[in-house]
């Protein structure tokens, strides 16, 4: 074999690199066969061509792997290109894409709620947010007011957002409101983690206590949750003798926790729509026989007590 | 009109052919083809197209051995090699005649 059939033969096996080791010995070993026909002609090249044309037409005609892996990954890309847009131009698509693009004013409404939400502390000691308008703290105007001027914000960004300009801080408002829009749920789920309350009428309050106005009830009414923690609920103090304090079930919210107190006062509903003033704090140790059974949440029961005791009332929960 | 690109389409069918009537090795099949009057086939495109319909089944080869130089490998049509050759016509034939009535029409109204 001369110097140059070798070379030549070098040079298609580099083309053919990527063919299995058997399959590619076998083949050249057989080409080699094939070009001793022309080894009469002093130039193979002149003869049959540039060695890595031969080597693709080679290729091609026996039928082998049709390109070195590394076309493949190009080929994959080109095709995943070629799909996507097949999908892009399809009729379906274009209907939705043209429905969310209607939807968007929608939107720029939604995440300003959300983030008005966001701030907004719910019913009181509940994980939820009120609806349709946030309380901002603790008051639906100041809420009201902060939706006023949220949602026009929200809106004009994007619209020009739309325009082109402000790209970013659209973007950002959308990624904050949509942020809450997880947050939210996952903060209401804590309410299953709020105790279940049992029906003070059962605590050791007992439901008729009489008193002078002014004068401090011995009554105290208790009240434990599911978890054994047991609060004062109130230390009734009358206006009127021979007021009964008869049972209270506290709504769910108003758990009148020791650091309440530190705050305003914490008005609690009862069932006939008078407020029970929270003003002890929780008990040191449980020395009640506090029943087990638990109530429902939120529902509200009987209940006389001042509706206006003192000053100690401040708002009413509703 | 490029006749690279036609004869992709039909160098199975001239191979089988050539075959049909001798077997034959690789330099002799193109040596014959191109005396048949395909001047533009590729060494590459017929020795691969060898190789291919061997893969297929549609050939069985054997070497002769020589005293000069080395051994020439032969391909022979088999039993499928025939059958598939006999297909091959027929389709061809089929397509030449469409072809040529469509060009022969063409002609026709130009003229």
């Amino acid at each position: 074999m001369t110097l140059s059939t070798q070379w030549y033969l070098d040079s298609i096996e580099r083309e053919l690199a990527d063919l299995p080791a058997d399959e590619r010995v076998e083949l050249l070993e057989d080409l080699a066969a094939h070009f001793s026909e022309f080894e009469s002609d002093d130039d193979l090249v002149a003869t049959l061509g540039d060695p890595g044309v031969y080597a693709r037409e080679l290729r091609d005609a026996a039928g082998l792997s049709a390109v070195p892996s590394l076309d493949t990954h190009v080929a994959l890309v080109d095709r995943a290109r070629a799909n996507i847009d097949a999908v892009r131009r399809s009729a379906w698509w274009r209907a939705v894409t043209a429905f969310t693009l209607e939807l968007r004013p929608a939107w720029w409404v939604l995440r300003a709620w959300l983030i008005v939400a966001a701030i907004s502390e719910g019913p009181p000691g509940s994980g939820g947010v009120d609806f349709p308008i946030p309380r901002v703290a603790d008051n639906t105007l100041v809420g009201l007011a902060a939706l006023m001027i949220v949602v026009p914000v929200s809106v004009v960004l994007g619209q020009q957002a739309r325009g082109g300009q402000r790209k970013g801080l659209n973007v950002a408002l959308t990624l904050f409101g949509a942020l809450f829009f997880v947050v939210l749920p996952a903060s209401a789920n804590n309410d299953s983690a709020a105790p279940a309350w049992v029906n003070p009428a059962t605590t050791r309050a007992g439901p008729s206590t009489v008193a002078r106005p002014g004068q401090v009830t011995s009554n105290e009414l208790w009240v434990a949750d599911s978890a054994g923690n047991t609060y004062l609920v109130s230390r009734v103090i009358p206006t009127a003798p021979g007021q009964v304090v008869s049972r209270a079930i506290i709504e769910l919210q108003a758990l009148c926790p020791s650091d309440l107190m530190k705050g305003p006062a914490r008005a609690l509903r009862t069932e006939d729509g008078a407020p029970i003033v929270c003003v002890g704090e929780r008990a040191p140790t449980p020395t009640l026989n506090a029943p087990t059974t638990t109530a429902a949440a939120t529902t509200t029961g009987v209940a006389t007590t001042s509706t206006a005791p003192s000053a100690t009332i401040t708002e009413p929960s509703r | 009109m490029d006749t690279t690109q036609l004869l992709k389409g039909v160098l199975d069918l001239a191979v089988l052919s050539v075959l049909s009537e001798e077997d034959g090795y690789g330099y002799d099949v193109v040596r014959r083809l191109r005396d048949g009057g395909l001047e533009d086939v590729g060494d590459a495109s017929v020795y691969g197209t060898l190789r291919r319909l061997f893969q297929s089944g549609h050939l069985s080869s054997y070497v002769v051995p020589s005293e000069e130089g080395p051994h020439r490998k032969y391909y022979a049509l088999n039993k499928s090699g025939r059958a598939q050759l006999a297909l091959s016509r027929k389709t061809w034939r089929a397509f030449v005649e469409s072809m040529s009535e469509i060009v022969d029409r063409s002609e026709g109204e130009v003229a």
